[in-house]
């Protein structure tokens, strides 16, 4: 019985995989024009070049979306930074305005509780444009990036539809008309949507990382410089924002 | 990464993420990049001109039958040089 030995093994070599092919591109400390070239060329590659009409066909749309989804994200971020700081200066000042040992009932909770809420409860109603605006901001960041990153690789969009967005965004402003904590606790719910949607990514880039971070060490099982790769010590919480 | 805070990394992804969207509309608008200072062109999905710059920084390029009979006289000549296997 005959073994079989690898190009690499007959040559007497050493199997290699550079980190550079694997983990992401570290650009160093480089001025602004040098870094939009950077970003300009992984586009331009995945996009400008290609053999087939259909490859385009994919291409395009592809980093149509992803333009969208970073859009959003960008968006989002910015509306959600913002919505969380309103909203703690909102229930702080609620929660100032309601004395930890206040005569009055309480509307969510006995006497004497903190009321975090009693800022929501003296929140109006009614739905102002800015509120609807963020709200819908956040729903479209929440649809992007849960449901079109996550769930179109699954095939689990294709029976919600492109009105997806829309029906999130009425289901959301029908749930907070009617939320029991105040319209306030639903905007603040929402926006923990997105810091909870990054953290699912940030969990996601990192079991990404690690399973590249084995395979090297299994590919390259002389390390790198004597030593294997470790990524344990890179947390989801930072890759997530 | 360690020595980078998450706040400068959660600002920075969203700067990051704001340029994505720019960058790719300037990309799928443009038909030639600079790369390691080469400008290169691009139709159908194929290099059709590449532009280097010359000693006064003007841009300059060899038109593509010239450059292929540059490099195939540079092999003959090289296999001429080269001892016989």
């Amino acid at each position: 019985m005959g073994r079989f030995h690898s190009p690499r093994r007959y040559q007497g070599r050493t199997l290699a995989v550079p980190k550079a092919a694997m983990f992401p591109n570290q650009i160093g400390d480089v001025k602004f024009d040098r870094f939009w070239n950077f970003l300009c060329r992984q586009i331009y590659v995945l996009t400008q070049t290609y053999a087939t009409d259909t490859q385009r066909a994919i291409a395009i749309p592809q980093y149509a979306m992803n333009g969208a989804a970073h859009a959003c994200i960008a968006i989002g971020g910015v509306c959600a930074s913002l919505l969380t700081m309103y909203l703690l200066v909102a229930m702080t000042a609620g929660a100032l305005a309601e004395p930890w040992h206040s005569p009055q009932p309480a509307p969510l909770g006995a006497h004497g509780q903190c009321n975090f809420a009693a800022g929501a409860q003296s929140m109006p109603n009614e739905w102002p444009t800015w509120r609807s605006a963020f709200t819908f901001t956040l729903t479209l960041t929440f649809t992007f990036t849960r449901v079109a990153d996550v769930a179109i690789r699954t095939a689990l969009t294709l029976p919600l539809g492109p009105l997806t967005p829309i029906r999130c965004f009425h289901t959301c402003r029908l749930v907070f008309s009617h939320c029991p904590f105040g319209p306030l606790a639903g905007m603040a719910g929402m926006a923990m949507v997105y810091w909870v949607a990054l953290l699912f990514f940030g969990s996601s880039a990192i079991f990404t990382l690690r399973s590249f971070a084995s395979l090297c060490n299994v590919l390259s099982p002389h390390g790198f410089g004597g030593t294997p790769i470790d990524v344990s010590h890179i947390g989801a919480l930072r890759v997530g924002h | 990464m360690s020595h980078i805070g998450a706040l400068r990394v959660g600002v920075a992804y969203l700067l990051y993420a704001a340029l994505i969207p720019a960058a790719t509309i300037a990309t799928l608008w443009n038909s030639a990049i600079v790369w390691s200072g080469v400008r290169f062109h691009i139709t159908r999905g194929r290099v059709s001109a590449m532009h280097r710059k010359d000693a006064k920084g003007n841009w300059f390029t060899v038109p593509a039958a010239e450059s292929i009979e540059n490099a195939m006289k540079e092999l003959a000549r090289f296999q001429q040089a080269s001892p016989c296997r």
